[in-house]
């Protein structure tokens, strides 16, 4: 019993990390309709940014933290000024998504030349002895990535929802021309939106790579995976994608457990497939009615 | 919608050079490619890099009528690569089967999985097939590498056998005569059906996917149509793939090799063959080539990609292309020069007599039946809704209409700004489902119908804000309208059978005549973007004619013409109304409203306040209070304001 309330704590960690960047990618779609192809890698920068922070310069877990973040600040601003930017003025799908995905492959191969192509390991700040909890053994970091998870999507939501500039993005992603006409500057929310997403992406690097490792190839299929959430969810859906990660997430840990690790990263993309199948919206989204 | 605001389209070769170029340069240098291994005897050239060429340039056409054609992104032609080869591979190792019924499964298998990828991501716009097939890739990775007992696993398929068919020897060497002839097959396959009605209708799509749609055309249909022939030939490409090395492993089929793909379509550019062979050499050849730097391959490609997006958005062939105009302007004189498209240009004077001539008689073979209005539910009306109604959330914006439309007449549909019209057009073509009501059309029930089949039983329609496939032509927008007339399947247009040429020059004519007949045929050529605002609306009518309609759907087809214009739009009313086609007429300009109309319906706030003879309705007071003001309605003899779509209830 013990062993499965671990083993659904470890689904919820990981999902929480899936919903992060699922959440990222849920900004700048209701903000401009696109979404970053190169997530995953924004994760990974961030990830060993974060390392070199901690590690090599001895500063500690919070900078290391705050490092990353300012390299996703950064990243974002790069991003929608080279990927997006461009490619909304041609009003190209093909050429925003291939254009991330550009982005993508450049930043996992510099980090490789940055930080080599071996994976490392990226000390637990509260330590990597698992915890008694009466019958359960939980490890510290788990329990840390869903509370910093959770406190970072609380209060971006509550900064959309109740802050001016959360409502400008409201009525962005509403109308991006009624909004214009209002007097909002479209452009500079579209970039303000890749800042908050990339910048989410790369602490989520932070967060995660205590529990698996930290290297140039990590955000391929946390990336990956993270789409599979946002779709499942609703890409326009702050509760789906919270749904969607932990679905996905606890999934992979049953799957590794009772049928075979081989297949641990399959459950989501199944699910992906069926929910685009059955209710292409996801879960939790709704239609929207496209005016002619 | 996405359309290319600030690129232009790819410009064709100039016709000095394109003509000679097609009929003889290219069978030529495709026949002399034959002989490549006979001019070099080295075999890795031969063997690995030129059939490795010709096996990734199929997967590469076919990528293109995905990305290059129909505008959707798949970022998972490496595992439908794999699909073909692993089914090809296992299929000859374990069970013996030849090779040619090994290929065949493997073609198969990517279409089929094709089909299996395709039908739940292209049900939206949005980038939900770039994700799925993303997925996809990543799956079928896992599977040949934990399928162990099907796939080997990580060791990889060796038993491939010999591809030796009594003195037939395809090894080595001569592997590069079996897939070179393939590749040219792919390629002139690929580049029929792009020039045909069916690379119309996706390209048609990918401009305006509701415009293609209520031209009769499903957007399910062509988009997925376009995915599972690209995944075809991927499938077709793996299975050649299986012999390159007598060997399969997982390794080769990675999310990286999608990406490739990718680049090679985007480099060499797309919408062209040269491109795609030219992109194909990129990511065979250069990594050999830049050995040396080979652990920056990735960022060499990533900015190489991100350059061309930007730079050169039609990749090399379009610098090529660019390059051809140039030469043909500086030596093949001012003739060639001439024919040229430009944006923008001038028109001649005398270009519109629209309404002057009569409507060019619909092909006989072609021609719906559409079924006599005696047929029809509603006492004889050609359509006709009961309590037909819609809402948004709560904003109930159509309200309980019953209209009546009886066959060839004219019927306007007037109202203040905000008053259902466009909504009730909207509903009639299928865009929006009624919340509640019926639209009964020559006996059918229609409210469920979608655009495709709404425009197939014969309704057309013309769009408030000109809604045109603005990079192609003038002529090729009405043979989008004219789709409908093409009954020539996939192989026709494969073969190139004389079936197909016949229904394409038969098309080709008609609608030059349609366009004579609105009196724009002398810009059959040019883009219709470059198009002056009141032609584009004459190019809708003309490419709403092209369906055969019973009825057209008409919203404000005089919005922002000269009075000249409206003059010839009023006079092509009353043609079509001659020609016995009924129309819905949705227009603020009051003279013609009332001069050419038979019945007048009212809206207000999406409820219909009264309907009824042009004079009639010109003295209902409610209507004069909600729209048309005092001043129309003292004479509307006397010349009335040219606008008056701010009608005081509009305030």
């Amino acid at each position: 019993m013990g062993d499965l309330i671990q083993l659904i704590l470890s689904g919820v960690a990981l999902g929480m990390i899936y919903a992060l960047l699922a959440f990222g990618y849920s900004i700048t779609f209701s903000t401009s309709r696109t979404i970053n192809f190169a997530q995953g890698e924004f994760l990974m920068l961030g990830a060993l940014t974060g390392l070199t922070i901690d590690v090599r310069l001895h500063a500690g877990y919070l900078a290391a933290a705050l490092g990353a973040a300012a390299t996703g600040v950064l990243l974002g601003i790069v991003l929608e000024r080279v990927a997006i930017r461009p490619a909304l003025r041609t009003g190209s799908a093909v050429s925003w998504i291939l254009a991330t995905v550009a982005l993508g492959i450049v930043a996992r191969n510099g980090a490789e030349r940055i930080w080599g192509t071996d994976d490392s390991l990226f000390p637990a700040p509260l330590g990597s002895e698992p915890l008694q909890l009466g019958a359960i053994r939980v490890l510290p970091q788990e329990l840390l990535v869903i509370g910093a998870a959770a406190l970072i999507m609380i209060v971006v939501e509550a900064f959309r929802r109740w802050s001016l500039w959360g409502k400008a993005v409201t009525a962005v992603a509403a109308d991006n021309e009624a909004a214009a006409l209002a007097g909002i500057n479209v452009p500079a929310v579209i970039t303000a939106s890749f800042v908050i997403s990339s910048a989410i992406a790369a602490v989520s690097g932070v967060l995660v790579a205590p529990l698996t490792l930290a290297g140039p190839t990590m955000g391929i299929l946390l990336g990956t995976k993270a789409y599979a959430v946002a779709i499942v969810g609703g890409l326009q859906s702050g509760v789906g994608v919270i749904v969607g990660g932990l679905l996905i997430g606890l999934s992979e840990q049953l799957t590794a457990r009772y049928i075979s690790t081989g297949y641990k990263d399959t459950p989501g993309f199944v699910l992906l497939i069926l929910i685009l199948m059955i209710k292409p919206a996801g879960i939790f989204g709704k239609r929207s009615i496209k005016k002619v | 919608m996405p359309e290319s605001v600030d690129r232009g389209p790819l410009p064709s070769l100039p016709p000095g050079i394109g003509g000679p170029w097609r009929r003889y340069a290219v069978p030529l240098l495709a026949a002399a490619c034959f002989f490549v291994p006979l001019a070099s005897s080295n075999a890795y050239y031969v063997h690995s890099v030129m059939s490795k060429v010709c096996i990734y340039t199929i997967v590469i056409a076919g990528i293109d009528l995905v990305v290059g054609y129909a505008g959707d992104v798949s970022v998972g032609h490496a595992g439908l690569f794999a699909a073909g080869a692993y089914t090809a591979a296992i299929l000859m190792w374990k069970l013996h089967l030849p090779f040619p019924l090994a290929a065949l499964a493997g073609i198969a298998m990517g279409a089929l999985f094709g089909l299996l990828l395709g039908v739940p991501a292209l049900r939206l716009t949005g980038p939900y097939l770039a994700v799925a097939t993303i997925a996809f890739g990543l799956i079928v990775q896992t599977f040949i590498n934990e399928a162990v007992g099907l796939t080997n696993g990580s060791q990889g398929i060796r038993e491939i056998p010999a591809l030796r068919y009594g003195p037939v020897n395809f090894e080595g060497n001569n592997f590069y005569y079996l897939v070179y002839p393939l590749m040219v097959l792919t390629l002139v396959a690929v580049h029929r059906l792009a020039t045909s009605y069916w690379g119309r209708a996706v390209e048609a799509l990918k401009e305006n996917a509701v415009a293609a749609a209520c031209c009769g055309i499903s957007r399910y249909r062509f988009k997925l149509g376009a995915f599972i022939l690209s995944a075809a030939f991927a499938g077709l490409a793996g299975a050649l793939f299986v012999h390159v090395d007598k060997y399969i492993g997982p390794p080769t089929f990675s999310l990286q090799l999608s990406i490739l793909f990718l680049i090679a379509v985007i480099f060499g550019g797309t919408r062209s063959i040269l491109g795609n062979i030219i992109g194909t050499f990129l990511v065979v050849v250069l990594p050999d080539v830049f050995n040396a730097v080979a652990e920056y391959q990735l960022l060499i490609f990533g900015v190489l990609l991100l350059l061309t997006l930007y730079f050169i958005p039609h990749g090399i062939a379009g610098l090529l292309r660019a390059l051809a105009w140039r030469l043909s302007d500086r030596f093949g004189g001012s003739r060639r020069a001439a024919s040229r498209p430009r944006p923008g240009i001038e028109l001649p004077a005398d270009v519109g007599d629209g309404g002057g001539g009569t409507l060019p008689a619909a092909d006989p073979v072609a021609r719906r039946t559409v079924a006599a209005p005696a047929a029809a539910g509603e006492a004889g009306a050609l359509l006709a809704t009961r309590d037909l109604t819609v809402a948004f959330g709560g904003l109930v914006a159509v309200n309980k209409l019953n209209l009546r439309i009886d066959a060839g007449r004219v019927h306007a549909l007037i109202g203040p700004n905000g008053s259902g019209k466009t909504t009730t057009v909207n509903l009639l073509s299928g865009i929006y489902r009624p919340t509640a009501g019926r639209i009964q059309f020559a006996g059918r029930e229609i409210e469920r119908a979608a655009p495709n089949e709404v425009s197939r039983l014969g309704i057309a329609r013309t769009f408030q804000n000109v809604a045109l496939f603005g990079d192609m032509t003038v002529l090729e927008n009405v043979l989008v309208g004219l789709h409908h007339t093409y009954r020539g399947g996939l192989l026709h247009v494969f073969l190139a059978t004389r079936h197909a040429r016949r229904e394409e020059a038969r098309a080709r004519a008609r609608a030059q005549s349609l366009l004579d007949f609105v009196g724009i045929g002398t810009l059959a050529a040019e883009r219709a973007r470059s198009l002056p605002y009141g032609k584009q609306r004459l190019l809708e009518i003309a490419r709403a004619l092209a369906q055969d309609p019973a009825l057209i759907l008409l919203d404000e087809p005089a919005a922002g013409l000269t009075s000249g214009e409206i003059a010839e739009v009023d006079a092509l009313i009353g043609t079509l109304r001659a020609h016995g086609i009924a129309i819905l007429l949705i227009e603020h300009h009051m003279e013609l409203v009332m001069g050419v109309s038979d019945d007048v319906t009212v809206l207000d706030f999406g409820k219909q306040i009264a309907s009824g003879k042009p004079a009639v309705i010109q003295q209902d007071e409610r209507v004069i209070s909600a729209y048309l003001g005092t001043t129309v309605a003292q004479g509307a003899a006397a010349p009335p304001p040219a606008e008056i779509g701010q009608g005081p209830a509009g305030a």
